[in-house]
């Protein structure tokens, strides 16, 4: 069976209460052993080190265990997955969290599409103006055609290529043509937020369209905040560098983001960058060069009055001088959206670390998120 | 055979059960008198212009052959879906959230009315989309 839940793939003890969990996941942490924490990052300085994509966490897993609210169930397909992948469908407020990859964070998304995972021909309903999506994964094809709506177009989904359109006028309903389809297909006709295709991880439909909601997902366990501090993130943007939003990695907020600290892959250009929001000297640069779709990026700032700094794979460096920080009013740690309510990675993160008392030294950032290293 | 049932037993003890995931189905002329709204709009980030759609399904749309709802035209007005785990009491007692339904009972084939105000037929022969994933309402509803 293609389908697998999240019960049946992890070997998960899980201490749950009201979406929380403590990550012990199919790989347990070597004890004793701690040479995989990011140098700045140990435990024994108080620092965080959340490796989502080996299931290996410091100071424990209960410091990294995920607050999550998400009000739908989601899966693991994605748009980029191998023809007829296998795929796990997590619960409502589930991390998504894939062995091997990190957790899997995204706003909310409609499939218009019905019976998704056996696909045939059918007739979408009235479609709002916008530019949508088509993917398809496995052996056959969608072929878009116009029913009442203006802007359907003709192109041809297929594995690993997807396809985009823009209605306009009055709205109304495309034609989706399916071809060859194979016993382990899926699509997905999806609504981006903007001009830019961005497609989305599967939402499994039947008889109606479907929605999942966002991925809000939080630190359980606030490491707090000093005068100065260090976040990490290492993470696969999945949209394209000129989407319109900043795609959020990592954020410490005080809960509503009029105060925060963040890193993050830019708007429009895919640079990395940092950013403080609030207090008397708020700043966001942009640095170095795009981070591609696709592509596992490691980007680590440090925050201190008077001095930041900022590497991104190693390689891009920044620096700024705001001379005071919002940290007084700091209580959460977000990971993969600005407050749980916008700027979603819509992608992988792969690991996360905060280093809450330290803003760390620019050779500690830059081989900290060195590609080669630590990996 | 008596050790595993004891491990199997103070496992289930130590694991706390969630909460259902709970839907109100609440219907607005428009979509600021939601914003506006007390319980929905605390799920509106005024900052930032958007939904909380961690929780909310904003704009979705409702058939049902009542001409009006709460005097609303449901055809022509502002649906919005707020699920949490759990029930909330602000959302109980909210006369704009019209139909209260637990996703959990409904997976499982039981009752899963928990209160509404949207009655007799205009809620059996009721039907919406799009649906949250994973949710396995009937359509129609047909409770």
């Amino acid at each position: 069976m293609r389908r697998l839940t999240a019960a049946s793939v992890a070997i998960v003890l899980a201490i749950a209460a009201s979406g929380s969990h403590a990550l012990i996941g199919p790989k347990r942490a070597v004890l004793g052993g701690s040479n995989w924490v990011l140098p700045g990052f140990s435990a024994a300085s108080g620092g965080v080190d959340c490796y989502f994509a080996k299931a290996l966490y410091s100071p424990s897993a209960t410091a990294c265990a995920l607050t999550v609210t998400r009000a739908s169930s989601g899966t693991s397909l994605l748009p980029t997955s191998a023809a007829g992948a296998a795929f796990t469908t997590y619960g409502n407020n589930v991390a998504r969290l894939i062995p091997g990859s990190g957790v899997l964070i995204e706003e909310s998304r409609t499939n218009f599409l019905l019976h998704s995972t056996a696909p045939a021909t059918q007739t979408t309903g009235s479609l709002a103006n916008g530019t949508y999506t088509l993917w398809y994964n496995g052996a056959g094809t969608a072929t878009m055609s116009a029913g009442t709506a203006t802007g359907c177009g003709t192109g041809v989904a297929s594995q690993g290529n997807s396809i985009s359109f823009t209605t306009s006028g009055a709205a109304g309903t495309c034609v989706v043509t399916v071809a060859n389809a194979g016993a382990s297909d899926s699509f997905q006709l999806e609504l981006n937020p903007g001009a830019v295709s961005a497609p989305t991880s599967l939402i499994v439909t039947a008889g109606a369209t479907a929605a999942r909601a966002a991925d809000n997902i939080q630190l359980t366990s606030y490491p707090g905040v000093g005068s100065a501090f260090t976040e990490f993130a290492a993470f696969t943007p999945s949209a394209p560098v000129t989407f319109a939003t900043d795609q959020v990695a990592v954020q410490y907020d005080n809960g509503n983001n009029t105060d925060s600290a963040r890193i993050y892959r830019a708007s429009t250009s895919g640079d990395p960058g940092y950013r403080v929001i609030g207090g008397a000297n708020p700043f966001a640069t942009g640095f170095g060069s795009a981070l591609a779709a696709g592509a596992t990026a490691k980007i680590a700032a440090a925050f201190a009055p008077g001095a930041q700094a900022a590497a991104a794979n190693g390689t891009m460096t920044s620096t700024n001088t705001a001379a005071t920080l919002p940290t007084g009013t700091f209580t959460t740690i977000f990971i993969g959206s600005q407050s749980g309510s916008s700027r979603f990675m819509n992608g992988i993160v792969s690991r996360i670390a905060i280093a809450p008392t330290v803003a760390l030294p620019a050779a500690t950032l830059q081989a900290d998120t060195n590609l080669n290293q630590y990996n | 055979m008596r050790i595993l049932l004891v491990l199997a037993l103070l496992f289930a003890a130590a694991v706390p059960v969630r909460a259902n995931q709970v839907d109100y189905f609440c219907i607005f002329s428009n979509a600021a008198a939601a914003e506006a709204d007390g319980p929905v709009g605390a799920y509106w980030n005024a900052t930032d212009g958007v939904w909380d759609t961690s929780r909310t399904f904003p704009g979705i749309k409702v058939v049902t052959a009542a001409a009006l709802v709460n005097g609303i035209n449901p055809n022509t007005a502002f649906w919005i879906i707020v699920s949490n785990a759990g029930q909330k009491a602000a959302l109980d007692a909210d006369t704009n959230c019209v139909m209260t339904l637990d996703r959990d009972i409904a997976i499982h084939g039981g009752s899963f009315v928990l209160a509404a105000t949207l009655t007799g037929t205009n809620r059996s022969n009721a039907s919406f989309s799009p649906v949250p994933h994973g949710s396995r309402y009937p359509i129609p509803l047909g409770q």
